[in-house]
């Protein structure tokens, strides 16, 4: 009953949104107000029937409902009420019927707090309606949460350890309450075309929730952040991941959105480009879409991949972004308005900055898809590495914060550099101090003492910055750089064996091993140390790193302690036990990682703000009409899309056929890698027979999820070999040690492993015949279909 | 659930049409009382189950024999991981309890799992012949127990239900049909 109408429900939401999208733009064609009005309306009814659909499948995971397909693959009997409820969006389904309440919640919210003109309104909300049609058919005919099972399946198949976290309850609903943020920021842009309202008035009504939609995004991303950071244990909290990437692209787009809505809205200028922008960042949301729901980049984040569903999110993208950008191309010009300014002046400095964010959302674009374009031209395989990210942000960043700290202080229309410059001459020097102090006691110049004098530079000259919100927001971005400079240049790393009694000592504090203890769980058994944190001879703390061991599905996870001081953060991990009584301990300490968090917290905090603290309306609203811009550059963002949508598309398209075997029929190269464990170099041609061979990292979460299986296949006897991708090789250890090796031999990749053997991304497996040919090859987590159907059948002699 | 989907889309047409109702737009309003019926009713009718009703796990538990059905299924998931001869009989002997003594098709299939595994399970044997027995093949059923009796220790466990069984097999063979 609960399940059959929250679909129906789902079903009924839908048909609203067909006459949200049709019925106002009808009225606003007869000049007709009920007709346009209609708009509002339909989308408080759209959005109660979504709420209603998603409180019910809410309610069918905290009663455990097994007769629903998504709570039986999902949710368990046995699981803590917390993760019940987070499980609802833990998921493919549920995930999607969160982003379409998330959407019809926008629409709800922009149709009851805009005050602009009702047609304007009425186009904005009628596309908001298209839009939540497209989705909705989405979740309705490929992703459907409320498809039911008979006979109803004992219990449910739990959820991923991994998942199962504090973290996940609140970092995809933030995340998508960006994105979908963006798809209300691009419908008012669209809305603002179709009207033809040349004046700061739609900047005005599309500033409020450019400002949400980038709150949510940096507080997804930061809670996203934190969440790797404290439970995958290795200090890490941005891996340049492909999803992580899709994320960034948005938050990157939208930050130059609410800059250069500063400046239409003060000034009239940069109205285009604003409109582009906010279309850019629906569109880049989509991408981030795309890429984790399709399955076409191997990725952390990739547990539910199916290339079907790419396609269909492909279609829509193309549909929703390829019919705004044509009409951007179209009407653009004659929504063009020009206003002067002189190249030193506050929409330079707005314009500049623009430049350096578009840049840098271009380059990290690049970089996630110049693999799949690579491939796609059948170059065979390659990755970018976070050694291109990080060199490319260390570059475009200086100026960029240099900007931050100078723009400000630049006047409207006509600025005086020089006499900003004056105004910023205390904040240089006490940056150049700062960054004269790092060099000097790390013994060299580099990346991190220029950050830290940038980002001193930037908090110092904010002294005399014009708003509060921008202030606190700034600050937070001078914070996490400091943090991110300083933690990685000072962090300190231990690894050692530790018996009850023993102590080890780490930056200033000493460590006492207690013992270790049998605890249960609420869903898990674990193995609990016990360690006190000594500073002076005085125990100031205890911590407790665990070995957990789950039974639903089997997964064994390390739970990492961390302790924070307010300076710094000590992690302990615990990497596995020896011959009963030693355990293996990695300690690492990182000076200033609070400070990484901060700083997120503060932009956030900071965006806030700048919400609730209106504008004083401009009086300076004079506007110069001038030349439209010309046509070619309007179709350039029209030509990018299409190219970016084709090299989905034929991604898609090749992952959904086998993937060609670049190395087909040769021989595996004579490969020989440092081996992991001791002093012998692993060769790969040295291991005789028929052999697997597993790319996988310690960094990688579908790593862990086929562990299992591995193990499993290393017990029938199939010997592995195992290549560490990218990795650390304490990291390494440490997952082999908490987990278990399959392998017979574990090699460390050095950077021309994975291009000589074509991988593509972790964890990849190949095998390997007695005559040294690569004869079958798998992209992503084995899992028991891929070994039953694809692997088993090619292993000779085995079954 | 016919009451409660007719209810939500009166609800919804009253929401939407009123506005129309007012001004007059007697045909708008109809038109978007007909959509929301007929396209709600369509689809639901396509992609729905009308009358499959809710299964909440509290609920479920009451059932007599959900203790028995949990432990087989448990059962079931520990033997994809690691299977074993006396697990898929032990499985087997769930499934006939769950069917009230029956040996169904379900259960023979795990037995002649388990037998494949190991031919001398004495629990899937027993149960081989009982499928035999409820088939009213009592000779062939017969046959398998006493080989069981003979290859089975003189103090196991499982001798005295046997030899009842093998009992009342040999009655009903000498019952004249």
């Amino acid at each position: 009953m609960i399940a059959e109408t929250g679909r129906y429900a789902l079903i009924l939401a839908l048909v609203v949104a067909v006459l949200q999208g049709c019925v106002p733009l009808i009225g606003m064609r007869g000049r007709d107000a009920v007709w346009t009005a209609f708009a509002a309306r339909a989308a408080f009814v759209q959005f109660a029937l979504i709420a209603l659909s998603f409180g019910a499948l809410v309610w069918l995971f905290v009663s455990s409902d097994f007769s629903l397909g998504v709570v039986a693959a999902n949710s368990h009997s046995a699981k803590p009420l917390i993760y019940k409820i987070a499980g609802t969006w833990g998921n493919h389904e549920g995930s999607m019927l969160l982003w379409v309440f998330i959407l019809a919640g926008f629409g709800a919210a922009f149709a009851a707090f805009d005050r602009s003109a009702a047609d304007f309104r009425a186009a904005a909300l009628a596309l908001q309606g298209l839009i939540g049609f497209g989705f909705l058919l989405y979740v309705l005919f490929a992703a459907d949460p409320f498809v039911r099972l008979d006979p109803a399946p004992i219990d449910g198949e739990g959820l991923n350890p991994l998942l199962q976290d504090i973290g996940l309850a609140f970092h995809p609903p933030l995340l998508y309450l960006g994105y979908v943020g963006a798809s209300l920021g691009c419908c008012i842009a669209l809305a603002a075309l179709i009207e033809g309202t040349a004046d700061a008035v739609w900047a005005r009504a599309l500033r409020p929730w450019a400002l949400i939609c980038w709150v949510f995004l940096t507080l997804g991303i930061g809670v996203g952040a934190w969440w790797s950071y404290y439970t995958l244990g290795w200090g890490g909290w941005w891996a340049w991941d492909p999803v992580e990437n899709a994320a960034l692209m948005p938050w990157l787009c939208v930050t130059a959105l609410i800059h250069s809505l500063h400046a239409a809205e003060k000034r009239g200028a940069l109205q285009i480009w604003s409109a582009l922008l906010a279309i850019l960042t629906f569109a880049l949301s989509l991408v981030g879409t795309f890429l984790v729901r399709s399955g076409t980049v191997t990725s952390v984040h990739a547990f539910a991949a199916d290339p079907m569903r790419g396609f269909f999110i492909l279609v829509l993208s193309v549909v929703f972004v390829g019919g705004a950008l044509t009409l951007f191309a179209l009407r653009a010009g004659r929504f063009a308005r020009k206003t002067a300014y002189a190249p030193v002046s506050r929409e330079s400095g707005i314009l500049f900055g623009n430049v350096l964010l578009a840049a840098a959302a271009c380059a990290v674009l690049i970089g996630t898809l110049y693999p799949l374009a690579f491939e796609v031209l059948g170059r065979g395989k390659i990755s970018v590495g976070p050694s291109y990210f990080d060199r490319m942000f260390a570059v475009q960043s200086v100026p960029l914060l240099l900007l931050m700290a100078l723009g400000p202080h630049i006047a409207w229309r006509r600025g005086n550099l020089g006499e900003a410059l004056r105004r910023l001459r205390l904040p240089l020097i006490a940056g150049i101090g700062a960054a004269a102090v790092l060099a000097a006691y790390l013994g060299r110049l580099g990346f991190a003492p220029v950050g830290l004098g940038v980002a001193v530079a930037v908090a110092a000259s904010l002294l005399h910055a014009p708003s509060w919100g921008m202030r606190i927001a700034h600050f937070g971005v001078a914070v996490l750089l400091a943090g991110i400079v300083l933690s990685s240049s000072l962090q300190q790393e231990k690894t050692a064996s530790l018996r009850p009694g023993d102590t080890l000592a780490i930056s200033g504090y000493v460590l006492h091993f207690d013992g270790a203890r049998q605890v249960t769980g609420a869903n898990y058994d674990a193995l609990r140390t016990d360690f006190s944190l000594r500073k002076n001879g005085r125990k100031i703390a205890a911590m407790h790193p665990e070995l957990r061991a789950f039974e639903n599905p089997p997964a064994t996870k390390a739970e990492t302690a961390i302790r924070t001081d307010g300076i710094g953060d000590l992690h302990l991990t615990l990497s596995g036990i020896d011959d009963g009584n030693t355990y293996e301990l990695r300690a690492l300490y990182a000076p200033a990682m609070p400070l990484v968090f901060l700083g997120m917290a503060l932009m956030a905090g900071g965006g806030l703000v700048a919400l609730i603290t209106r504008r004083r309306a401009s009086a300076d609203e004079k506007q110069i009409p001038l030349l439209p811009g010309s046509p070619k550059v309007r179709f350039a963002a029209l030509i990018g899309f299409a190219a970016v949508a084709g090299i989905l598309g034929m991604a898609l398209w090749r992952s959904q056929n086998p993937l060609p075997e670049p190395m087909a029929g040769r021989s595996v190269p004579s490969l020989v890698l440092p081996g992991l464990f001791g002093t012998e170099p692993v060769r790969l041609a040295d291991i005789k027979g028929q052999k697997l061979v597993n790319v996988f990292a310690s960094w990688c979460a579908p790593c862990r999820v086929e562990h299992p299986t591995l193990m499993a296949l290393a017990k029938a006897g199939v010997p592995i070999i195992g290549i560490a991708y990218r990795d650390k090789p304490a990291g390494t250890k440490a997952m082999l040690n908490e987990l278990g090796s399959p392998y017979v031999a574990v090699g460390l990749d050095e950077g021309c492993a994975g291009t000589e053997l074509a991988v593509t991304g972790v964890p990849e497996t190949l095998l390997i015949d007695e005559t040294g040919t690569i004869v079958w090859r798998h992209a992503g987590p084995l899992d028991k279909a891929v070994v039953a159907n694809e692997l088993l059948p090619r292993l000779r002699g085995r079954r | 659930m016919i009451i409660a989907c007719a209810v939500l889309t009166l609800a919804t047409a009253a929401v939407l049409i009123r506005p129309f109702w007012c001004a007059r737009g007697v045909s708008a309003a109809v038109a978007i009382c007909a959509m929301l019926a007929c396209g709600g009713g369509a689809l639901y009718l396509a992609l729905g189950r009308p009358g499959l009703p809710d299964a909440p796990f509290a609920e479920r538990v009451r059932a007599p024999d959900f203790a028995l059905k949990r432990e087989a299924w448990r059962l079931i998931k520990q033997l994809e991981r690691d299977p074993s001869a006396a697990g898929f009989s032990a499985l087997g002997e769930m499934m006939v309890e769950l069917a009230g003594g029956r040996v169904t098709p379900e259960a023979g299939e795990a037995f002649a799992r388990a037998l494949e595994m190991d031919g001398n399970e004495p629990r899937a044997r027993f149960y081989a012949g009982l499928a035999l027995y409820q088939r009213g093949k009592p000779a062939a059923a017969l046959a398998v127990w006493r080989t069981l009796e003979k290859n089975s220790k003189p103090d196991a466990t499982w001798l005295p239900l046997l030899r009842k069984k093998i009992d009342e097999a040999e009655r009903t063979e000498n019952r004249p049909r």
